[in-house]
């Protein structure tokens, strides 16, 4: 028998041989607003493994960091609507009451957050901030909960810990207070390590040194990890699968090898071309996605990403393609016409009312236009 | 202008740029910008030197705190350089004061971070845009409408339709377009851009970087590029300057510079930069710890206390920027390319890496 640890009224099995460590089905995440109901996360679904590393890639306002949030279950109860389902490890924590989710957070799951020094206490010292979940969540003393806080700035990289530990966020650097919030995210061993643009805002060489800090400490620990970024330079080398967001919703997702090798979504293949590339010569022009993308208190029908599409056809501003199955195993995506020649899902033979005030609307052809 | 007593400006740093050799728009020499915090000295700019020919665009990199924002502003004069010369279309800006600077430097424009705190929240767009024309009182006022309605077209909005409105209803990227458009009102030669495009969606990014490419051939700009972003940076510049601690280490055409750098610091920033291609070999880290502080930087070479590469010399004297290759310009000892640095003064005795001389030690070499 596996010793279990009692979290409230979630029970979580010290040790398990199943694999899925999270599963989120058809989660919608909903706000109220004097506008109307605004969908920031509509129907996601996504498996985790254990140790597995999952990124999520979107601009701002795609709903990336909402949905971690509703995963977490981090969203305020007033004014969001949550619904679908959230199952980890073999229970369903959507709607679990506050009191056993503070139990799960820290201890099970933790989350990095961009901003480091809004993030931190600044009248706390280093030490007792880390320590803190210790506290919290197990048995420990504070001369143990001190000791092992020291044991994690060390793992974290930060050069002579102890006098750290008495240090205010104040005096440190972002790379360090960001390597301090990492050191607090994962004091309890959490299984699951939720890392909101980690490394937004930090100089090149700090973010190579805490996102292979983050890897070394996930594969040592066989955590698992959901790293949002707006950046595909940060994912491409450092997930197992990655899933694109727009406005909300899910419109491809694929194992990372194959994304970046056989990618079907133009919205996809329109982030990539807008990033520039140290291996481009010097003032090659970026494929730059014109507009914004949209309200997410007014979608437009359709395709969300139709407006800015470059293949759109009339059907993509009517009807909303399904989130369908690739060719390539674990590859799904959304669009009527994806890229690289493959056949998208069959169009609706009837489309909605719009259809009618457009009669010039030709009949849809598979394949990217032109 | 060849200003008297001007230090000659390393051959390297004036190479030729892309698009033709124009005459110099822009010379820095020995460009040092000090901050006092109580009794301590800041060095935030200790020594810079460079040129920027008409046309083209230098872009300016490295680590946050390295002094590449302070060398831009310093400049524009908006921090006064403690000492050095900033020769700017003709005129030495650092020997003029009040009205004679302000005019002369109506010339510069500059450009910064945060588009949305750049721009008054009271006032509409078309007043913000208009406001260097008001102080300079430029033509009439139809006539600054006219300049206005075509700048704001110029940088992808209507006029009519945004002219009205407060800088609030606009988004980050629209933001920094009319910053662009009020910077171009004047008519400027030189374009000071502090990591215009770093608080950006990528998406919007690629737009302003596409813009500043277009007005820069339409308008016959001249750029000065400061990023940390080493891919933006290669993306719209000519040239490019590595910026360590103060001062420069590595100046060469950004071909150049991303294909064969020579400086170890420009080794480990390019190898620190992340790519979206899962194919490429992933990044390890190359460079531990941070830089040290500025207050007190490590005699010799700067950039010695995290080199690979660091030897005695490095601690005793400190590398002058030579140039290795025609415009590819370089401060290290022993560089990735080229030769090594002919010694000054007795050959040190070479020690494994990593077994430094305290800081003033004997420094046989260091002039």
């Amino acid at each position: 028998m596996s010793p279990e640890i009692q979290t409230g009224n979630l029970t979580f099995p010290e040790v398990s041989d199943e694999t899925t460590l999270l599963e989120v089905d058809d989660l919608h995440t909903t706000f109220s607003t004097s506008r109307g109901p605004l969908h920031a996360v509509n129907g996601v679904s996504l498996t985790l493994d254990r140790g597995e590393t999952i990124g999520i890639v979107g601009e701002s306002g795609s709903g990336k960091t909402v949905l971690t949030r509703s995963i977490m279950g981090l969203v305020p109860r007033e004014g969001v609507t949550r619904t679908g389902s959230v199952n980890f490890m073999g229970q369903e924590i959507l709607n679990a009451p506050d009191k056993s989710l503070r139990q799960l957070w820290g201890s099970q799951i933790a989350m990095v957050f961009q901003d480091p020094m809004t993030s931190l206490n600044p009248v706390m010292r280093i030490g007792k901030q880390i320590a803190e979940p210790l506290r919290l969540h197990t048995d420990m003393d504070g001369k143990e909960a001190r000791a092992n806080a020291l044991s994690l700035l060390t793992q974290v990289g930060i050069p002579s810990p102890e006098e750290r530990l008495r240090a205010y966020p104040g005096e440190l650097s972002g790379g360090m207070r960001q390597r301090v919030m990492i050191a607090i995210a994962l004091a309890c061993a959490p299984r699951l390590l939720l890392a909101d643009e980690p490394t937004t805002g930090l100089d090149v060489t700090v973010q190579a040194q805490i996102l292979d800090l983050l890897a070394t400490l996930q594969k040592d620990r066989t955590m698992a990890m959901i790293l949002v970024t707006h950046d595909l330079g940060v994912v491409a080398t450092r997930t197992d699968k990655i899933i694109v967001m727009y406005a909300g919703n899910v419109v491809e997702q694929a194992p990372t090898a194959t994304l970046f090798s056989a990618m079907a979504m133009p919205y996809t293949e329109a982030l990539l071309g807008s990033t520039p590339r140290i291996a481009n010569p010097s003032h090659t022009r970026l494929n730059a996605i014109e507009g914004r993308p949209p309200d997410l208190v007014n979608v437009p029908p359709g395709c969300p990403f139709s407006p800015r599409c470059k293949y759109a056809q009339d059907i993509c501003h009517q009807v909303r393609p399904p989130l369908v199955p690739a060719a390539e195993p674990n590859h799904l995506f959304a669009c009527w016409f994806p890229l690289g020649g493959r056949s998208g899902p069959h169009p609706p033979a009837v489309t909605v009312g719009v259809a009618s005030e457009r009669p010039d609307r030709p009949d849809p052809v598979p394949g990217p236009a032109s | 202008m060849n200003l008297p007593g001007a230090a000659p400006a390393p051959a390297g740093i004036s190479g030729a740029a892309g698009n033709g050799a124009g005459e110099v728009l822009l010379e820095v020499a020995d460009l040092r910008v000090d901050f006092h915090r109580g009794r301590q000295t800041v060095q935030a700019v200790a020594g810079v030197s460079l040129r920027i020919r008409r046309g083209e665009t230098l872009g300016l990199v490295g680590e946050s705190g390295c002094g590449k924002s302070t060398t831009g502003r310093a400049i524009v004069q908006v921090e006064r350089p403690t000492a050095g010369r900033i020769n700017f279309d003709g005129t030495d800006l650092t020997a003029l004061s009040g009205r004679e600077l302000r005019r002369a430097r109506v010339g510069i424009q500059m450009i910064f971070q945060d588009p949305i705190s750049s721009l008054n929240p009271r006032r509409k767009v078309r007043d913000i845009v208009a406001e260097p024309l008001d102080i300079w009182k430029r033509g009439d006022s139809q006539d600054r409408a006219r300049v206005v309605a075509t700048m704001l077209e110029a940088v992808g909005l209507d006029p009519e339709v945004a002219g009205d409105r407060r800088p609030r209803e606009f988004s980050g990227g629209q933001c920094q377009r009319i910053s662009i458009a009020r910077s171009l009102v004047m008519e400027p030669k030189l374009l000071v851009c502090d990591e215009v495009v770093s608080a950006l969606d990528v998406s919007v990014q690629a737009q302003i970087l596409n813009l500043l490419e277009d007005l820069k051939s339409r308008y016959g700009l001249t750029l000065l590029f400061i990023a940390h972003d080493l891919a933006v940076v290669k993306n719209v510049s000519d040239r490019v300057a590595v910026m360590y601690l103060g001062k420069l280490c590595e100046v060469a055409p950004s071909d150049v510079l991303y294909q064969a750098p020579a400086h170890h610091y420009t080794t480990a920033l390019l190898a620190s930069a992340v790519e979206p291609d899962p194919m490429a070999a992933r990044s390890s880290a190359p460079l531990g710890g941070e830089p040290p502080s500025p207050i007190n930087p490590p005699s010799g070479c700067r950039f010695r206390t995290r080199c690979p590469r660091a030897e005695q010399r490095c601690a005793d004297e400190e590398p002058a920027l030579r140039e290795i290759a025609p415009g590819h310009a370089v401060a290290c000892h022993f560089p990735l390319v080229g030769p090594v640095a002919p010694t000054s003064g007795q050959p040190a005795a070479a020690v494994p890496a990593g077994c430094f001389a305290p800081r003033n030690g004997a420094a046989p070499g260091s002039a």
